[in-house]
């Protein structure tokens, strides 16, 4: 299937099917909702055949280009039928099980995420080790029959809607640093894990603690090998920061042009617009290149940092143009519109810190792509 | 023209800009000459002008091919004895007004624009002028031109300006022009030189950075540097990425961006590459400064990026409607 057959295709189906598609539920606060909402949609998108086009045919799939899935994505996002950072945790953990799981386990589990059957969740961020992720102390120790797992993980998105969970965890000696680490596939249903959604700054209950209390996993749910989580997670994240972006990037740009049509007339300048849509643009232009190098085949790597850096600048770019232009339904409205935009401008405050924090980046940036030698 | 030809094509502008160290522009102009660069251009307008921008923003290198990129978008033959007339500073607008528009030859004709050095001796000079709202090509002797060569901030770049009025006579027939087409064609070869001044003044930082050492150890290791060095870099990329873009589909709007976001990547990376680069950076005898020069006068030519990105925006203010996102 060619991209422009597909789009053609999928643009027709989602016209056809839009009432369905289209969410009933308030825009803010009702995460169960979203959650409920986007499984639908992604069962019927599967069922279609339409979320089963760019994944190999191993894992049911029905193989073609990756840019089929990052068109979906976007068609989804765009017409506001998905909220793309759940929608898109698809596109980061999927691969990682195609990469890194058995071929049996992979064929068994990805179609179950891939038709909104199951929710999964990635559990790396601690409570100590927020931009250190090589210091993660959520320990796993061998037993007769595979790992059992003691610690605590944080800011785990979705982890009260997950059955299963990515999970690194300190496999080797607390000074193993990143070779001691060890990637597990954990259900969540297992004896002695406990959830605890935070609440958050903009009211909605996306993130969660979770306590691990001699939790056994199977040595057969290892991703990887033993000591090689942290290349699970580095290739992990490079798909959080291609495909996911491209989702949230046309996301923005629906957000952008509803504050457009909704600010009253003079409430927003030509500069406030201008830099929203340079941003933006940038975001995209980069975010498109991107897409085309893995669609080649290509393997992502730190210079994905540029990516996650512009769309943080990007967000909340677009955020300050609806904040600017909506000032008073944001700061003084009680209907479910107004909470909608003022869950969308918070949450946007947290671009430059969720998935790794701009300095991060820019450490990154500085070290691998730079060549500036080690951080000090 | 193939893949092959092309990086081919680009090597020799390479080697000829390697060659080129004396900074007289009309040095790298006679070698444009011999490595066909017209026929290059005609063949392939976007991958050569890509290819030879993209060198001479590297080098620091000034020629008189932004004439030929804006002679061929309006369907004059390029040749080295026709020069364009490039609209004034910050505007893209066509440098010429034509007024009372019947006949031509009757009318008063408004040039005020900028150009390269090939106006001061141009056997023919093309002017786009506005008449009525139209954009028409007009074709003039060069004797007829009062040109001034310009030295300004940046005279390594021979630069000229053309401010005056003279009757229509002998500007021949004033055709429609098709001065959109010859806008998006400056536009992105500009961007793409702007952002290779800006990977330019990167790397001069970056190296800088390396060598220094302060407190016993490199400048490149403190953080507040590498920071802004990361902040070059994102500039420098989004810049690159905005030139693909307007490459793959050459429009109104994705050359505008091209040539925004590339403005301001030069001034972001001038602003860093400039503190890290510290007290040499703002001798003569370091090269940071020659980018930097022809980096604010990129910026000005065929529309700033404050001017076309308050223009962009209030078109989107006014109609509503934010333009078709780029897609897949």
């Amino acid at each position: 299937m060619e991209l422009a057959e597909f789009r053609t295709a999928l643009d027709a189906w989602l016209e056809e099917n839009a009432a369905e598609l289209t969410p009933t539920h308030p825009s803010a606060g009702s995460i169960d909702a979203e959650m409920e909402h986007l499984n639908k949609v992604k069962r019927l998108a599967y069922d279609a055949g339409w979320m089963r086009w760019g994944w190999p045919e191993r894992i049911g799939g029905l193989g073609g280009s990756t840019l089929l899935r990052g068109y979906l994505g976007e068609a989804l996002s765009i017409r506001g039928f998905v909220q793309p950072g759940y929608y898109s945790m698809t596109e980061v953990l999927v691969p990682t099980m195609i990469d890194y799981a058995s071929p049996e386990l992979a064929a068994t589990m990805a179609p179950r995420q891939l038709r909104g059957d199951e929710t999964w969740c990635q559990g790396f961020s601690e409570p100590s080790t927020g931009s250190n992720l090589g210091a993660l102390t959520c320990r796993a120790a061998r037993t007769d029959t595979g790992w059992r797992v003691n610690g605590q993980k944080v800011w785990t998105s979705l982890a009260q809607f997950s059955q299963r969970c990515v999970l690194l965890t300190r496999s080797g000696t607390p000074e193993s640093a990143h070779k001691g680490i060890t990637a597990l596939f954990v259900d969540m249903d297992s004896p002695g894990i406990t959830v605890r959604p935070l609440h958050t700054m903009h009211g909605v209950d996306e993130f969660c603690e979770v306590f691990f209390d001699d939790v056994d996993v199977p040595l057969d749910r290892m991703l990887g090998s033993e000591g090689q989580g942290w290349a699970v997670a580095m290739d992990l994240l490079p798909y959080e920061r291609s495909t996911a972006l491209w989702h949230r990037g046309a996301y923005l740009h629906r957000q952008l042009q509803e504050a457009l049509s909704s600010a009253p007339d003079g409430a927003l300048s030509p500069h406030d617009v201008g830099a929203a849509l340079e941003a933006l643009y940038a975001l995209r232009a980069r975010s498109r290149n991107t897409q085309y190098r893995l669609a080649a085949g290509e393997r992502l790597g730190p210079e994905t940092s540029i990516d996650k850096l512009l769309i943080g600048i990007a967000d909340q770019a677009v955020y300050d143009v609806v904040m600017t232009g909506l000032a008073d339904r944001i700061l003084f409205g009680d209907d479910e519109t107004s909470a909608g935009w003022r869950a969308g401008f918070l949450y946007s405050r947290a671009a430059t810190i969720y998935g790794g924090s701009a300095e991060i980046q820019r450490n990154i940036v500085a070290r691998r792509l730079l060549d500036l030698g080690a951080d000090t | 023209m193939d893949r092959d030809d092309l990086k081919l094509f680009s090597d020799s502008l390479r080697q000829a800009a390697e060659r080129h160290t004396d900074g007289d522009p009309r040095g790298f102009d006679a070698a444009l000459e011999d490595l066909g660069w017209r026929d290059a251009l005609l063949d392939e307008p976007s991958g050569a002008t890509a290819a030879l921008f993209a060198v001479q923003g590297e080098f620091n290198l000034a020629s008189c091919a932004l004439d030929d990129v804006v002679l061929a978008a309006l369907g004059v033959d390029p040749d080295r004895t026709v020069a364009a007339v490039l609209p004034a500073s910050g505007t893209h607008t066509p440098p010429g007004t034509l007024l009372s528009s019947t006949p031509v030859r009757d009318g008063r004709l408004i040039v005020r624009g900028l150009g390269s050095a090939r106006l001061l001796d141009a056997d023919e000079v093309v002017i786009v002028a506005s008449r009525d709202g139209e954009p028409v090509v007009l074709r003039l002797a060069g004797s007829d031109l009062d040109v001034r060569a310009v030295a300004g901030i940046d005279p390594w770049g021979s630069w000229t300006g053309v401010e005056t009025a003279l009757t229509a006579a002998t500007a021949g027939d004033a055709i429609a022009a098709d001065w959109e087409q010859a806008t998006i064609r400056g536009q992105l070869a500009l961007a793409q030189e702007l952002t290779a001044t800006s990977r330019a003044m990167l790397d001069l930082a970056r190296d800088h950075a390396v060598g220094r050492i302060q407190f016993g150890r490199p400048i490149g290791s403190f953080q507040a540097v590498r920071h802004r060095l990361a902040d070059c870099l994102l500039a420098v990329e989004s810049a690159q990425a905005a030139c693909d873009a307007g490459w793959a589909t050459p429009t109104r709007f994705t050359a505008g961006m091209a040539k925004v976001i590339a403005g301001r990547a030069g001034r972001t990376v001038a602003r860093h590459a400039q503190q890290v680069l510290a007290g040499m950076g703002f001798t003569s005898e370091h090269a940071f400064h020659g980018y930097l020069k022809r980096a604010l006068v990129l910026d000005a030519l065929f529309g700033s990026a404050d001017a076309l990105s308050t223009e962009i925006a209030t078109e989107v203010l006014a109609t509503g409607r934010l333009p078709e996102p780029l897609g897949l």
